[in-house]
């Protein structure tokens, strides 16, 4: 049996699966560095289990659901509007209500800071009207829900594009079925569209709870301390490298036991994709009170989550203009822009590569590529350090003193870092390319004799064109927003233009950051176009 | 192929070769475009260009520990004695024996062992509103404690080591036990559970919601120098009070920095820890960040004067370092967030 797996194993070698294999390896290496340490012994886990550990956990979950919850609210009506009715200004809001992506949410956590301060004399008329124990819920109704709030704004995309997608593609011919069958608008979004949409629901989901637990700059300003705050704490606070990772270990069984969670409910159910795409279904018209309606619920998330900070910013930043150093933040921009374009590049080329290989040997080559994209899940932090033990460990190497290289406080160790945490925004749509454009053709181009090189060159690349354009500009995007990994790992000098935004809100310059955030959200609306006229031209 | 060879390499050295002039590389964890004046200064008057690595303290602190023998940097720079001392645990840092230090910084803003140096001093004082707060109330940090100020007190996080050294300078006059009750006490009578930086307890203050906040005093410098109207007037409202004078005085804290155990450079080094303790580099700090000078000599800023001479807590600041994890845990345990 053994011996016989062994065979088939050994088969299977070959240029295309040990290079995948390597690269696989290679991207798990700083993530197994750090849980390596977990079975060290910690100083201080005992007494942050039985502290604040409780405290962090519910911080989190009270997020996880209260974003989950508002997001589901915000992204659900909108995507149903546009992708079943149709109305004057439908296609415009199919594409705004996208751009609060471009936001970081530490951006939007400056701007909406504010509200709490505002929201003083609020809580002191409360507390002389109905007391102290009054005013203190008050405080923290407006503090979370602030934060909740902030964060959906400018997380509610990532649902809102998934169901957008699963509602008007796969299953207009439900609907019409449904409509057939005389059944109300209403009813076919109870009975039909959303037990259809639900996988969906669950990808869009997962993406923003995995954002909203790794997020650290808005939980860090508004005071509510979640298990990132308490590896942030524990780690560089208190120095214990251990207890950061269980609690790290902690968020990763929690966002794996919400995706088991749903396989488990779901397990018994299939869904079946509907294959003819062709037959786009025909819309109802809104008019009237409906149609005021329809605008209305368009309008309040775009204007929480990008029109407001945007007018904010550009407030600051006509304020800042007058003694703002443009010749350094050009230089910054310039930076930025190189790097996330190259770096995303890379990635991209690195996902097509990765997805081809698993299409060649699927099985176990399959399930280890997969798993070494799980970066997305794991804390930016924990990412962070783990490169740099690994990088730390070659440099002092004796590898390094043959090559004389120096890997650790380089654009390379920061590049690699980015590799390991953005990979999966590339692969997966890749991965999907590959499994659904390219079916049967797979095995024709074989059965013509065609090398698995050429098949890759010129088979699979103009296909999959489309995936790897938009998850290429979905890693560009998050470069551009990202702040820990850089933060942790930047070499001398480095800037970017979302260190530079942080930098200057945390010395106070809060108008000073403007200009480094409008850049961000400038190039992230721009890349969020591209990707959509080019699904648009596509479907 | 080689060519994607030539190219890591290129990418893995650009940050490596600083050029053909003498540098030296600074870890640090301060913030302020004011310090990198500082660093031009250094330049002009030694020719040592200066490249700066900045990031949050704690992760310095794992680079340094990461990169080894490897690593880049001659300097950590950073605030609170709390960080220097963790750094020195580490290992990271690499004693120096320097007479123009040890006669110009007072002995307990150092390491005894010339590990670490202290170039500025922050004091950690009331600030409250002089309508709703006779300033005969205010005593010392225990008395804050006292459940008349049930609802009237606002500070920082706890995870803020600004927090924590001013508990551990508690803890270094008492027993762990009191400490624990004191910031129970403490988070009891806060306003707000604690959030946000002393800049917002300031203006919080101004605003209402309560009377005195623990803060830095140059929080409240930067306030009252800062470009906006609304935060100069909320300076303006505010009055400091300096507590436990009676006794061991102010608790005090450094912005400080220390010679990198594996520093290529540590001539290079060693002049710019001399560098910061000048009359010309001690003269910046309290104009331009509100900080007051190590040297006793150096004159104050204005605003400095205004808020008066004080007794400073001269417990050494080492000390302070060495109970920082037992002044995490007391927080932890008495429910301060």
């Amino acid at each position: 049996m053994i011996a016989a797996r062994a065979k088939v194993f050994c088969r299977g070698l070959d240029v295309w699966s040990i290079g995948a294999g390597l690269c696989a390896l290679l991207l798990l290496a700083p993530l197994l560095a750090v849980f390596l340490g977990l079975f060290e012994p910690s100083e201080f886990w005992q007494h942050l289990s039985g502290t604040v550990l409780p405290g962090y956990i519910a911080n989190t979950l009270i997020l996880v659901v209260g974003v989950g919850l508002l997001s589901i609210a915000i992204a659900l009506p909108t995507a149903w509007l546009v992708a079943t009715f149709e109305f004057p200004g439908r296609r415009i809001w199919e594409w705004a209500l996208i751009m609060p992506l471009a936001v970081p949410t530490f951006t939007s956590a400056f701007v909406y800071y504010d509200v709490l301060t505002f929201s003083i004399p609020l809580i002191v008329e409360i507390r002389q009207q109905f007391g102290f124990g009054a005013s203190q819920w008050a405080e923290r109704i407006i503090r979370y829900g602030m934060l909740m709030v902030l964060l959906t704004s400018v997380l509610y995309p990532y649902l809102f594009i998934c169901l957008r997608v699963a509602f008007s593609r796969e299953q207009s011919l439900f609907f019409e079925a449904g409509r057939v069958l005389g059944r109300s608008s209403p009813s076919i979004f109870r009975k039909i569209a959303l037990p259809l949409a639900r996988p969906a629901l669950v990808a869009g989901l997962s993406l923003i709870v995995m954002e909203v637990i790794n997020d650290y700059g808005a939980v860090h300003f508004f005071g509510v301390p979640t298990l990132t705050e308490g590896i942030f704490r524990s780690w560089f606070g208190l120095g214990d490298r251990v207890a950061g990772i269980r609690l790290a270990g902690i968020m990763i069984c929690l966002v794996f036991f919400i995706l088991a969670l749903e396989r488990w409910q779901r397990r018994r159910k299939r869904f079946a994709r509907s294959q003819s795409n062709t037959h786009a279904h025909e819309r109802l018209k809104l008019s009237g009170r409906k149609l005021l309606f329809a605008h209305l619920l368009c309008a309040l998330p775009l204007v929480v989550g990008f029109i407001y900070p945007l007018v904010k910013l550009t407030y600051w930043a006509i304020i800042a203009s007058n003694e703002f150093d443009f010749a350094r933040f050009l230089k910054q921009v310039g930076t930025s822009l190189t790097l996330a374009a190259a770096i995303s590049v890379f990635i991209t080329l690195l996902a097509f590569f990765l997805a081809y290989c698993t299409r060649l040997h699927g099985g176990l080559l399959r399930r280890f590529t997969d798993s070494a994209t799980i970066g997305y899940a794991i804390p930016s932090v924990v990412t962070g350090v783990g490169v740099m033990i690994l990088l730390g460990a070659f440099d002092n190497s004796a590898a390094a003193s043959i090559t004389s290289l120096t890997l650790s406080g380089t654009v390379a160790a920061i590049c690699f870092a980015y590799t390991v945490r953005f990979l999966t925004v590339a692969y997966m749509p890749a991965l999907a390319g590959v499994e659904r454009t390219c079916g049967s053709l797979h095995e024709v181009s074989q059965s013509l004799g065609q090398s698995r090189w050429r098949a890759m060159v010129q088979l699979y690349w103009p296909l999959l064109k489309g995936n790897l354009l938009g998850g290429g500009t979905l890693v560009f995007i998050d470069l551009m927003k990202e702040l820990p990994l850089t933060l942790i790992l930047r070499p001398s000098g480095f800037e970017t233009l979302a260190t530079h935004a942080f930098g200057f809100a945390q010395e106070g310059l809060i108008y000073d950051s403007a200009f480094p955030s409008l850049m961000i959200i400038a190039l992230g609306v721009w890349g969020l176009r591209l990707i959509h006229r080019y699904s648009e031209s596509y479907s | 192929m080689r060519k994607l060879f030539t190219l890591i390499s290129l990418l893995a050295t650009t940050a490596a070769s600083p050029g053909l002039a003498e540098s030296i590389t600074v870890y640090t964890y301060r913030h302020y475009e004011s310090d990198s004046v500082l660093f031009r200064k250094f330049t002009e008057k030694t020719g040592i260009e200066v490249e700066v690595v900045q990031s949050k303290a704690g992760a310095l602190l794992e680079r340094l520990k990461a990169e080894g023998e490897k690593t880049p940097a001659d300097i950590l720079l950073t605030v609170d004695a709390g960080r220097l001392h963790l750094a020195k645990a580490a290992g990271v840092l690499q004693p120096l024996q320097s007479d123009l230090l040890e006669s110009r910084i007072p002995a307990h803003l150092r390491d005894p062992e010339g590990f670490w140096f202290g170039f500025t001093q922050r004091a950690r004082v009331l600030a409250y509103h002089p309508d709703r707060v006779d300033p005969a109330e205010l005593s010392t940090y225990e008395a804050l404690a006292d459940s008349k100020w049930r609802g009237r007190l606002l500070s920082r996080s706890s995870s803020n080591i600004y927090s924590q050294s001013l508990l551990a300078s508690i803890l270094a006059h008492t027993e762990d036990a009191s400490a624990t009750e004191w910031a129970r006490a403490v988070r009891k009578n806060m306003a707000r559970p604690p959030q946000g930086n002393d800049r917002d307890q300031l203006r919080a203050v101004a605003a209402g919601l309560a009377d005195v906040a623990i803060v830095n005093t140059y929080y409240l410098g930067l306030l009252a120098t800062s470009d906006n109207k609304a935060d100069r007037e909320v300076a303006a409202e505010l009055a400091i009070f300096f507590p436990n004078q009676q006794d061991r005085g102010t608790h005090i804290n450094v912005s400080g920095a220390g010679i990198v155990a594996h520093a290529d450079n540590v001539e290079g080094a060693q002049k710019f820890l001399e560098f910061l303790a000048s009359d010309q580099a001690q003269r910046i700090f309290p104009a331009a960040t509100s900080e007051y000078p190590v040297v006793p000599w150096i004159e104050w800023s204005e605003l400095q004067k205004s808020w008066g001479a004080f007794t400073a807590d001269t417990t050494p600041l080492f000390r302070i370092g060495e109970l920082n994890a037992a002044a995490i845990r007391a927080f932890n345990l008495s429910g301060w967030e």
